[in-house]
Protein backbone atom coordinates (compact mmCIF):
# COMPACT_ATOMS: atom_id res chain seq x y z
CA UNK A 1 0.00 0.00 0.00
CA UNK A 2 1.40 3.27 -0.22
CA UNK A 3 0.39 6.54 1.35
CA UNK A 4 1.09 10.45 1.70
CA UNK A 5 3.88 10.34 4.14
CA UNK A 6 2.30 13.31 6.04
CA UNK A 7 -0.40 13.52 8.27
CA UNK A 8 -3.97 14.22 7.64
CA UNK A 9 -7.51 14.26 9.61
CA UNK A 10 -9.63 11.72 9.40
CA UNK A 11 -12.43 13.53 8.13
CA UNK A 12 -10.19 14.88 4.92
CA UNK A 13 -10.45 10.71 3.67
CA UNK A 14 -14.50 11.03 3.86
CA UNK A 15 -16.22 11.66 0.63
CA UNK A 16 -12.94 10.21 -1.44
CA UNK A 17 -13.60 8.20 -4.18
CA UNK A 18 -12.81 5.13 -4.31
CA UNK A 19 -11.21 4.02 -8.22
CA UNK A 20 -9.98 0.72 -9.55
CA UNK A 21 -6.92 0.59 -11.91
CA UNK A 22 -9.13 0.33 -14.36
CA UNK A 23 -10.33 3.85 -13.84
CA UNK A 24 -14.07 2.83 -12.68
CA UNK A 25 -15.85 4.56 -10.09
CA UNK A 26 -16.55 2.30 -7.22
CA UNK A 27 -17.89 4.41 -4.32
CA UNK A 28 -16.67 7.25 -1.84
CA UNK A 29 -15.17 6.66 1.54
CA UNK A 30 -17.23 7.16 4.56
CA UNK A 31 -16.07 5.62 7.75
CA UNK A 32 -12.47 5.13 8.96
CA UNK A 33 -12.59 1.63 10.35
CA UNK A 34 -9.56 1.38 13.05
CA UNK A 35 -8.19 -1.23 15.32
CA UNK A 36 -8.50 -0.65 19.25
CA UNK A 37 -5.61 -1.64 20.09
CA UNK A 38 -2.88 -0.20 18.16
CA UNK A 39 -4.37 2.49 16.07
CA UNK A 40 -3.73 1.06 12.44
CA UNK A 41 -6.48 1.35 10.37
CA UNK A 42 -8.82 -2.00 9.25
CA UNK A 43 -10.31 -0.14 6.53
CA UNK A 44 -13.38 1.68 5.56
CA UNK A 45 -16.88 1.41 4.72
CA UNK A 46 -18.50 3.01 1.87
CA UNK A 47 -21.76 5.01 0.59
CA UNK A 48 -22.68 5.39 -3.25
CA UNK A 49 -21.69 9.40 -4.42
CA UNK A 50 -24.96 10.63 -4.87
CA UNK A 51 -27.46 11.93 -2.02
CA UNK A 52 -30.34 10.09 -2.34
CA UNK A 53 -28.43 6.32 -3.37
CA UNK A 54 -28.89 3.53 -1.41
CA UNK A 55 -26.46 2.22 1.58
CA UNK A 56 -23.78 0.17 0.48
CA UNK A 57 -23.61 -3.81 1.94
CA UNK A 58 -19.60 -3.64 1.19
CA UNK A 59 -16.77 -2.35 2.46
CA UNK A 60 -12.98 -1.42 1.63
CA UNK A 61 -9.87 -3.88 3.72
CA UNK A 62 -6.94 -2.35 4.42
CA UNK A 63 -5.03 -5.13 2.67
CA UNK A 64 -7.47 -4.18 -0.22
CA UNK A 65 -6.25 -0.99 -0.39
CA UNK A 66 -3.59 0.08 -3.55
CA UNK A 67 -2.52 3.44 -2.63
CA UNK A 68 -3.98 6.18 -0.71
CA UNK A 69 -3.58 9.35 -2.64
CA UNK A 70 -4.91 13.09 -2.03
CA UNK A 71 -7.49 12.99 -4.66
CA UNK A 72 -8.83 9.28 -4.78
CA UNK A 73 -8.11 6.14 -2.55
CA UNK A 74 -6.76 3.24 -5.14
CA UNK A 75 -7.83 -0.50 -5.30
CA UNK A 76 -6.95 -2.89 -8.06
CA UNK A 77 -10.66 -3.61 -8.57
CA UNK A 78 -13.87 -4.47 -7.34
CA UNK A 79 -13.17 -8.37 -6.13
CA UNK A 80 -10.97 -6.73 -3.01
CA UNK A 81 -14.26 -5.29 -1.39
CA UNK A 82 -15.58 -7.74 1.38
CA UNK A 83 -19.26 -7.58 3.23
CA UNK A 84 -19.62 -4.59 5.26
CA UNK A 85 -20.11 -6.97 7.93
CA UNK A 86 -16.93 -8.50 8.03
CA UNK A 87 -15.16 -5.69 8.47
CA UNK A 88 -16.96 -3.51 11.18
CA UNK A 89 -20.60 -5.31 12.06
CA UNK A 90 -23.31 -3.14 12.22
CA UNK A 91 -23.68 -3.92 16.09
CA UNK A 92 -20.31 -3.03 17.21
CA UNK A 93 -19.85 0.04 14.91
CA UNK A 94 -22.86 1.59 16.37
CA UNK A 95 -21.35 3.12 19.47
CA UNK A 96 -17.87 2.78 18.24
CA UNK A 97 -17.26 6.06 16.25
CA UNK A 98 -14.72 8.00 18.47
CA UNK A 99 -16.17 11.42 17.22
CA UNK A 100 -17.49 13.73 19.98
CA UNK A 101 -16.38 11.17 22.49
CA UNK A 102 -14.77 13.38 25.32
CA UNK A 103 -10.67 12.90 26.40
CA UNK A 104 -9.56 12.58 29.92
CA UNK A 105 -5.95 12.29 30.95
CA UNK A 106 -5.15 8.79 33.42
CA UNK A 107 -4.68 11.52 35.95
CA UNK A 108 -8.84 12.65 35.54
CA UNK A 109 -8.21 15.88 33.15
CA UNK A 110 -10.89 16.44 30.51
CA UNK A 111 -9.32 17.55 27.50
CA UNK A 112 -12.67 18.05 25.91
CA UNK A 113 -14.39 16.48 22.85
CA UNK A 114 -13.11 14.67 20.19
CA UNK A 115 -13.72 16.47 16.31
CA UNK A 116 -11.33 14.46 14.49
CA UNK A 117 -8.63 11.95 14.43
CA UNK A 118 -5.32 12.76 13.05
CA UNK A 119 -3.26 9.91 10.88
CA UNK A 120 -0.12 9.28 10.13
CA UNK A 121 0.66 7.92 6.80
CA UNK A 122 3.48 5.87 5.30
CA UNK A 123 3.95 2.17 5.04
CA UNK A 124 0.18 1.71 6.33
CA UNK A 125 -2.29 4.67 8.29
CA UNK A 126 -1.92 5.08 12.28
CA UNK A 127 -3.64 6.90 14.52
CA UNK A 128 -1.06 9.49 16.02
CA UNK A 129 -3.99 11.85 17.86
CA UNK A 130 -7.04 13.38 18.30
CA UNK A 131 -8.18 16.67 17.48
CA UNK A 132 -10.20 18.14 20.22
CA UNK A 133 -12.16 21.25 21.08
CA UNK A 134 -10.28 22.25 24.01
CA UNK A 135 -11.86 22.12 27.27
CA UNK A 136 -11.38 24.80 30.29
CA UNK A 137 -8.58 22.15 31.63
CA UNK A 138 -5.91 22.96 28.84
CA UNK A 139 -6.61 26.88 29.20
CA UNK A 140 -7.96 27.26 25.16
CA UNK A 141 -11.71 26.62 26.02
CA UNK A 142 -13.81 26.07 22.55
CA UNK A 143 -10.42 25.94 20.65
CA UNK A 144 -9.55 23.16 18.52
CA UNK A 145 -6.47 21.61 19.48
CA UNK A 146 -4.36 18.32 18.35
CA UNK A 147 -3.11 16.31 21.63
CA UNK A 148 -0.78 13.27 20.45
CA UNK A 149 -1.24 9.58 21.22
CA UNK A 150 0.78 6.68 22.52
CA UNK A 151 2.43 4.48 19.94
CA UNK A 152 0.65 1.91 21.50
CA UNK A 153 -3.61 2.97 22.08
CA UNK A 154 -6.07 1.53 23.62
CA UNK A 155 -10.16 2.42 23.08
CA UNK A 156 -12.47 1.15 24.88
CA UNK A 157 -15.63 2.46 26.57
CA UNK A 158 -17.08 6.11 25.73
CA UNK A 159 -14.24 8.32 27.03
CA UNK A 160 -10.77 8.26 25.65
CA UNK A 161 -8.03 8.12 27.98
CA UNK A 162 -4.73 9.18 27.12
CA UNK A 163 -1.45 10.14 29.51
CA UNK A 164 -1.30 13.21 31.50
CA UNK A 165 1.62 14.30 29.55
CA UNK A 166 -0.19 14.61 26.49
CA UNK A 167 -1.46 17.51 27.52
CA UNK A 168 2.22 18.98 27.30
CA UNK A 169 2.31 18.40 23.28
CA UNK A 170 -0.65 19.77 22.33
CA UNK A 171 -0.27 21.92 18.96
CA UNK A 172 -2.33 24.50 17.33
CA UNK A 173 -1.95 22.86 13.89
CA UNK A 174 -0.60 19.75 12.00
CA UNK A 175 2.39 21.73 10.67
CA UNK A 176 4.63 20.96 14.10
CA UNK A 177 2.07 18.02 15.25
CA UNK A 178 4.42 15.27 14.04
CA UNK A 179 7.39 16.44 15.75
CA UNK A 180 5.16 16.73 19.22
CA UNK A 181 4.26 13.18 18.63
CA UNK A 182 7.55 12.11 18.27
CA UNK A 183 8.58 14.24 21.01
CA UNK A 184 5.42 12.70 23.13
CA UNK A 185 6.37 9.25 22.28
CA UNK A 186 10.24 9.65 23.28
CA UNK A 187 9.17 10.66 26.40
CA UNK A 188 6.93 7.95 27.38
CA UNK A 189 9.40 5.76 26.45
CA UNK A 190 12.16 7.14 28.51
CA UNK A 191 9.46 7.25 31.32
CA UNK A 192 9.06 3.54 30.98
CA UNK A 193 12.85 2.83 30.67
CA UNK A 194 13.17 4.50 34.14
CA UNK A 195 10.76 2.68 35.57
CA UNK A 196 12.17 -0.23 34.67
CA UNK A 197 15.88 0.62 35.77
CA UNK B 1 -77.73 40.27 -8.16
CA UNK B 2 -78.36 38.42 -10.58
CA UNK B 3 -77.64 35.19 -11.19
CA UNK B 4 -75.30 35.03 -13.92
CA UNK B 5 -73.23 37.31 -11.31
CA UNK B 6 -73.61 34.96 -8.37
CA UNK B 7 -72.69 32.31 -10.94
CA UNK B 8 -69.52 34.40 -11.72
CA UNK B 9 -68.37 34.62 -8.03
CA UNK B 10 -68.60 31.32 -6.76
CA UNK B 11 -66.73 29.94 -10.23
CA UNK B 12 -63.90 32.96 -9.20
CA UNK B 13 -64.45 31.43 -5.04
CA UNK B 14 -63.70 27.65 -6.50
CA UNK B 15 -60.77 29.15 -8.52
CA UNK B 16 -58.72 31.26 -5.88
CA UNK B 17 -59.50 27.59 -3.49
CA UNK B 18 -57.88 25.63 -6.54
CA UNK B 19 -54.50 27.58 -6.18
CA UNK B 20 -54.34 27.73 -2.93
CA UNK B 21 -54.34 23.67 -2.75
CA UNK B 22 -51.69 23.53 -5.42
CA UNK B 23 -49.96 25.73 -3.02
CA UNK B 24 -50.36 24.08 0.06
CA UNK B 25 -49.26 20.85 -1.86
CA UNK B 26 -45.92 22.76 -3.57
CA UNK B 27 -45.04 23.64 0.43
CA UNK B 28 -45.75 20.15 1.79
CA UNK B 29 -43.46 18.22 -1.41
CA UNK B 30 -40.54 20.83 -0.97
CA UNK B 31 -40.68 20.80 2.96
CA UNK B 32 -40.70 17.05 2.56
CA UNK B 33 -37.55 16.82 -0.06
CA UNK B 34 -35.94 19.30 2.39
CA UNK B 35 -36.39 17.07 5.33
CA UNK B 36 -35.46 13.96 3.15
CA UNK B 37 -31.79 15.59 2.10
CA UNK B 38 -31.06 16.84 5.64
CA UNK B 39 -31.67 13.02 6.97
CA UNK B 40 -29.89 11.52 4.41
CA UNK B 41 -27.21 13.78 4.49
CA UNK B 42 -26.71 12.39 8.53
CA UNK B 43 -27.04 8.97 7.56
CA UNK B 44 -24.09 8.90 5.21
CA UNK B 45 -22.16 11.63 7.60
CA UNK B 46 -18.90 9.81 8.22
CA UNK B 47 -17.13 8.36 11.40
CA UNK B 48 -13.85 7.14 12.89
CA UNK B 49 -15.09 3.73 14.11
CA UNK B 50 -12.81 1.33 16.45
CA UNK B 51 -13.24 -1.77 16.78
CA UNK B 52 -11.59 -5.09 18.68
CA UNK B 53 -10.37 -7.84 16.62
CA UNK B 54 -12.92 -10.29 17.70
CA UNK B 55 -15.04 -7.29 15.88
CA UNK B 56 -13.76 -7.34 13.13
CA UNK B 57 -13.58 -11.27 12.43
CA UNK B 58 -17.43 -11.27 12.68
CA UNK B 59 -17.93 -12.34 16.06
CA UNK B 60 -21.30 -11.30 16.52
Amino acid sequence: VTTQDRLLRARELTGRPVVTLGGELEGEIKDIVFERSGGSIAGFTLRNPRLFSRARKDALPWEGVHGVGRDAVMIPDPDVLVPREDLAPRKQARNADVLRDRVLTDNGRDLGRVVDVVLQGGAGLEIVGYEVEASEALGTAGRRVLIPLPDTVAISGENLIVPAAAADFVSDDLAGFGAAVDEFRDRLRSGREEEDA
Amino acid sequence: VSATVRARIRDEEAAVDWWVWVIIVVIAVMALVALAAVVQRRRRRGGVIGLGDSARRGDR
